[in-house]
């Protein structure tokens, strides 16, 4: 009898020993001094320095056999070639973890050496003093072309990682010159006999036509495909920013006002006009009355299924398009892409961000920031001309293509901010002349794009799309030439009033934009919306931002 | 009057019948609706054209999971941790409640204790602290982290307790006239007369266990380390529209959300749900009385 | 003195019983309740919790200044009461109607399908109701236009989208809660059924005496413990259902955080507004055991 109530007893007492031991059984291991690798190269400047970073892996990274985060052909590479170990602290399944993993990092200030972080965290470590200032450290290690690569945009990248004069990170760059299109079916212009769309009015044409002449022959189509989020940032299939830029409207963003001040965009009454026209197209049944609950996926079952003929999006629509273009191998649906027109004589300018929304920040606790700008330096290097023995660092041992993701072991990536692949891709897949092509993407998207056109891959129809004579980079020479785009004026860190009221005013400004589009309430609502914005901190917001702008411009 | 009372009866029993059978097929339904997206092809699924029953028959989405070679260490991780954690969890919650349902006059501090225990579920820290906490006690990276800090299941234990006050006081009497210890009552009487309540927290317990996939993510510093629901959130990929980079344009092509979210489904809970069916077979009727007359 | 020792004598085996629950319960939720202090606080990360500056109630002051907060409380009370009402009707009534099923196969197989829903996540469900409940093509409408009346824009209205998230909220989890209920079930003296029908109270009569009074202590718990979460009306069911024109009615206090946390990351605000709600469970909570005890000399735990 007394057995049992002993065995309890020792049952609970191991578990509450159980909990200290563990913790001590792990520490001990953390303090165990690391392994140093025997140095085996040959032409190394210095000892190798040690970096610690965190990172993110992705369900089609395929490691070779016998690699892994801890050791692998693109760690050994940056140890050998230039003096740099990489170490993680943490390894993330994917991206979506990585972020959530990396707020707990933050949080429990437990960061590596250096680490990717979004605009918000950058300032929130800027000021928390959890960060190195970089400036020193980056004029001393960078290379000259590494400075060069950075500032094509101009600097403008560079700039929202200064604070108060100091580089606090690193952009984590990409082109922001990423512009809005229209696709629409040109096999329903070909069956009703329309001219491709030149103009706003032209384009509404079109959709009156695919409302009333129903090219599908579903017995319930659309004019314009519309999502739930058409306004939130860059909705990039389904969204209604560019809708707002033929108009000269724009979504969120800080403008001139043509008196030296920035004013917001969102109450300006160009805004009105568009969102008339939109009250309009849903009153005679062009928009899917039902579009306020459909998220994208939702929405875009309307366009597989020969629902909606037209949609908004950027360049890379088509790969998504074509769940519903390709069937079989054999292209169902035809697309186009156009450039957006504009509702009068003055061209439409394209709205578009800043090209960064990531940065690489160092930790203060860090003893080796030169590691860091070394790694990056040999990045850019390594992906702007690699020499064969280079390839490693995109593919593994093996250093040919596998499709095993190698790339994302780089620990500190950045982008061309700026490309030429509307100039060269459209040329070279005509031509079919792959010896223009001057960067790896545009011969990864060249590859692409032949397999289609030799009909090897029907499937790469999207690529054919996007990249061919006709497909939706062709277009971009002639928008940086003349031009056609606009980038929020405003990129300094939140100000205090943004922080706080921010949230409202977007969630106001939803409701009566959906309201007014849904034709549940009449367009002049616009107005006390307007004067409502300026009361809930909009007014206090604008003054802000131009006392930033003043003091930035 | 008495073939009267048993028409009504009968027809109670018709209609009860037929209210709960049209109950169960509208639960049965969207189930089978989302099996036979799982069994459809990527596109027939996002164009929306699967009802019940597959479109273009396919089982590339459970290929997508099963051919992972994280698919088997995943569901070993979440088959130890289910059984750690209902092992300790259950064990806690057993002798846990018992001193709390005595009452005051035999326990004088219980309902202390028990507002002390209840105040846990009511107010929390939040995240950070106690991910703190965990990490303190070096316990990161460690099956522990999954089993020890939600291992006392407050809301099982009040449940329990409830049931085991219903008990008879005769039963707990007589045992501790026969000099039996508070251990030895609670072992050979209350445990096995529970039996009704104890799977019942112990189907919670198990459920919980399975389905908790956020704490796998922010307690396991490796991959390797992630129980199946963590590893599962990561075969879909997710897509925030609003950050897709133009390079990122060939994963639009492979995302095919609904078919896979749709065999995660199914991989991640045909485990949990047979174990529901089998824990049926302890909700017996009168076991209580049965050892009183006895 | 004496009497405090045969206490000890009496009771030391029921404290020792508690005392792994207690460790677990200290290390795991009360040491980190300390990070209730960054309600109070602008947390910075390397000053930790005990650097960290206070700021005072400003949290507080920014959630109840927000404009729409009477909207967006209403909302979140109205939707998780009615959850909870209905939450705790529906399984209790399923579970005596499957008591009395006479096959023990047919009980388990129905108890198994009201059981699968609590499986599915709403990300998934919402792409369901959005079609179900569509004004144009959904088999509701579809039913309803077949008695005359008019589609009805379910998820996009006002007027119903509250009902919406009650009704499908409860579909989902009452299978799930009918399992306590039975269980209670069993518990119930077999023998006062038999009484009660040597007395000639019909079926009925039984569920009303018998049943219904030998569920009703767990009823008790299970509604004081949910009437704890009239602050919690849903957020994942919510945020993969709601949209801008029913902002109005669908706006929680969860969602609000939510959009908040995007615009600022900041620990502080997301922290206050968890500890207010912690407080008005506690309140609730609290009054309901009280009232029990004060009313029935009854304690639910």
């Amino acid at each position: 009898m007394k057995k049992k109530s002993r065995i309890l007893l020792i049952v609970a007492l191991i578990l509450c020993l159980t909990i200290t031991a563990c913790g001590k059984a792990t520490k001990e291991v953390e303090k165990q001094p690391e392994v140093k690798q025997p140095d085996t190269t040959v032409e190394q400047k210095d000892e190798v320095v040690e970096v610690s970073t965190v990172s993110a892996s992705d369900q089609y990274l395929k490691f070779d056999s016998g690699e892994s985060f801890d050791k692998n052909a693109v760690y050994d590479a940056y140890e050998k070639d230039v003096g740099v170990k990489i170490t993680n602290k943490w390894i993330a399944a994917d991206d979506n973890q990585f972020k959530e993993k990396l707020k707990m990092s933050i949080a429990s200030n437990d960061i590596p050496d250096f680490m990717r972080v979004n605009a918000t965290q950058l300032k929130e470590l800027t000021e928390a003093d959890m960060i190195m200032d970089l400036t020193e450290v980056y004029d001393k290690n960078a290379t000259d072309e590494t400075k060069k690569f950075l500032m094509m945009d101009g600097g403008m990248q560079m700039k929202t990682a200064t604070f108060d004069n100091k580089l606090m990170g690193i952009p984590s760059s990409y082109n922001p010159y990423q512009y809005q299109y229209i696709f629409l079916r040109t096999d329903w212009l070909k069956k009703l006999n329309l001219p491709e769309p030149k103009t706003m009015q032209d384009l509404l044409t079109i959709a009156e036509a695919f409302k009333t002449k129903d090219p599908g022959g579903t017995g319930k189509p659309y004019g314009i495909a519309v999502s739930k989020d058409p306004f939130n940032g860059n909705t990039g299939v389904t969204g209604l920013r560019a809708f707002l830029n033929s108009y000269h409207a724009y979504e969120n963003m800080w403008i001139e006002d043509g008196n030296g001040g920035l004013v917001n965009s969102d109450i300006q009454p160009q805004v009105k006009d568009a969102l008339k026209a939109l009250q309009d197209m849903f009153k005679k049944g062009l928009i899917d009355p039902e579009f306020a609950v459909k998220d994208t996926e939702k929405e875009a079952e309307l366009l597989y299924n020969n629902n909606i003929g037209i949609v908004y999006g950027q360049s890379w629509v088509p790969a998504q398009l074509v769940k519903g273009a390709v069937k079989d191998g054999k292209v169902v649906q035809e697309w186009g892409v156009f450039p957006i027109p504009s509702v009068d004589s003055s061209p439409a300018q394209s709205q578009i961000g800043l090209g960064v929304d990531e940065y690489y920040v160092i930790s203060k606790q860090a003893k080796h920031p030169e590691g860091v700008i070394r790694l990056l330096n040999q990045y850019i290097v390594t992906q702007a001309h690699p020499t064969e023995e280079q390839k490693v660092y995109e593919y593994g041992k093996d250093k040919v293509e596998k499709g095993a993701n190698y790339w994302l072991l780089n620990p500190l990536r950045v982008g061309r901010q700026i490309d030429n692949n509307g100039e060269i891709l459209p040329k070279a897949i005509e031509t079919k002349d792959a010896s223009i092509l001057e960067t790896k993407d545009q011969k990864t998207r060249y590859e692409r794009a032949m397999k289609y056109v030799d009909g090897s891959d029907i499937n790469m129809w999207w690529e054919y799309l996007i990249s061919g004579p006709k497909g939706a980079v062709s277009n971009v020479p002639a928008i940086q030439q003349n031009k056609q785009y606009l980038q929020n004026k405003f990129y300094g860190a939140p100000t205090p009033t943004m922080a706080d009221r921010q949230e409202i005013l977007i969630k106001k400004r939803d409701e009566v934009y959906f309201k007014i589009m849904m034709n549940q309430v009449s367009v002049d609502e616009f107005d006390k919306f307007v004067a409502e914005w300026k009361k809930l901190g909009g007014d206090e917001m604008t003054k802000e931002v131009n006392e930033w702008y003043a003091a930035n411009k | 009057m008495h073939t009267n009372r048993s028409f009504a009866r009968r027809l109670f029993l018709v209609i009860n019948f037929i209210v709960l059978a049209s109950i169960s097929f509208l639960c049965l339904m969207p189930i089978i609706h989302i099996l036979a997206i799982s069994f459809s092809s990527g596109a027939a699924a996002s164009a929306g054209k699967v009802t019940l029953w597959p479109v273009e028959f396919t089982t590339a989405a459970y290929d997508n999971v099963f051919g992972k070679p994280e698919y088997l260490r995943a569901f070993w991780v979440s088959i130890q941790r289910v059984f750690l954690g209902t092992a300790v969890s259950m064990l806690l919650t057993i002798i846990t409640a018992y001193p709390l349902s005595k009452d005051s006059r035999q326990f004088r501090l219980r309902t202390f204790y028990a507002w002390f225990f209840v105040f846990t579920i009511l107010f929390s820290g939040g995240l950070i602290p106690t991910y703190l906490t965990v990490k303190n006690l070096g316990m990161l990276d460690t099956i522990w982290a999954l089993v020890l800090p939600g291992a006392v299941a407050v809301f099982n234990v009040i449940l329990l307790l409830n049931f085991y006050r219903n008990l008879p006081k005769e039963l707990e009497e007589s045992s501790r006239i026969d000099g039996a210890s508070h251990f030895t009552t609670l072992w050979k009487i209350y445990v096995p007369l529970s039996l009704p309540a104890l799977a019942t927290t112990g189907l919670f317990t198990m459920v919980g266990h399975w389905n908790s996939w956020f704490d796998g993510m922010i307690y396991m510093n490796h991959p390797e380390n992630y129980p199946l629901q963590t590893f599962l959130q990561t075969v879909i990929i997710k897509m925030d529209f609003r950050f897709i980079k133009p390079e990122n344009a060939e994963l639009m092509v492979k995302l095919s959300d609904r078919t896979s979210r749709a065999a995660q489904i199914f991989v991640a809970a045909f485990p949990i749900l047979i174990v529901y069916p089998f824990l049926q077979r302890f909700f017996i009727k009168g076991i209580v009385m049965g050892s009183v007359k006895e | 003195m004496n009497g405090l020792t045969r206490m000890w004598k009496r009771e030391w085996p029921l404290h020792l019983m508690l005392v792994p629950g207690i460790a677990l319960v200290l290390i795991f939720s009360y040491i980190p309740m300390a990070g209730i202090m960054m309600a109070f606080q602008k947390y910075v990360p390397n000053k930790g919790l005990f650097g960290s500056p206070f700021i005072g109630l400003k949290n507080f002051k920014l959630l109840i200044e927000y404009p729409d907060i009477g909207r967006i409380f209403f909302n979140t009370v109205y939707i998780a009461l009615m959850k909870i009402v209905a939450g705790l009707f529906v399984p209790i009534t399923i579970a005596i109607l499957l008591n009395e099923l006479r096959k023990e196969w047919v009980k388990r197989t129905f108890q198994t399908l009201v059981y699968l829903p609590h499986f599915l996540s709403w990300v998934l469900l919402s792409g369901i109701l959005i079609d179900v409940l569509s004004p144009s093509s959904g088999i509701l409408n579809q039913v309803l236009g077949l008695f005359g009346i008019d589609p009805v824009f379910f998820l996009g209205d006002n007027k119903w989208f509250p009902y919406v998230m009650v009704i499908s909220d409860v579909w989902k989890e009452f299978g799930f809660g009918t399992i306590v209920y039975l269980a209670a079930l069993t518990g119930i003296n077999p023998s006062l059924y038999e009484a009660a029908e040597i007395d000639g109270a019909g079926r009925f009569k039984q569920t009303l005496h018998v049943t219904l009074p030998g569920m009703l202590p767990i009823i008790i718990l299970m509604f004081t413990l949910n009437i704890g979460n009239v602050l919690n009306a849903g957020f994942e069911q919510i945020f993969n259902l709601y949209s801008p024109p029913v902002y109005e009615s669908a706006d929680i206090i969860d969602t609000f955080v939510y959009r908040m946390g995007i615009q600022q990351a900041q620990f502080g605000f997301a922290t206050a507004v968890g500890l207010l709600k912690s407080v008005v469970s506690f309140i609730f909570v609290s009054m309901s055991y009280f009232i029990a005890y004060r009313v029935a000399n009854y304690r639910i735990f």
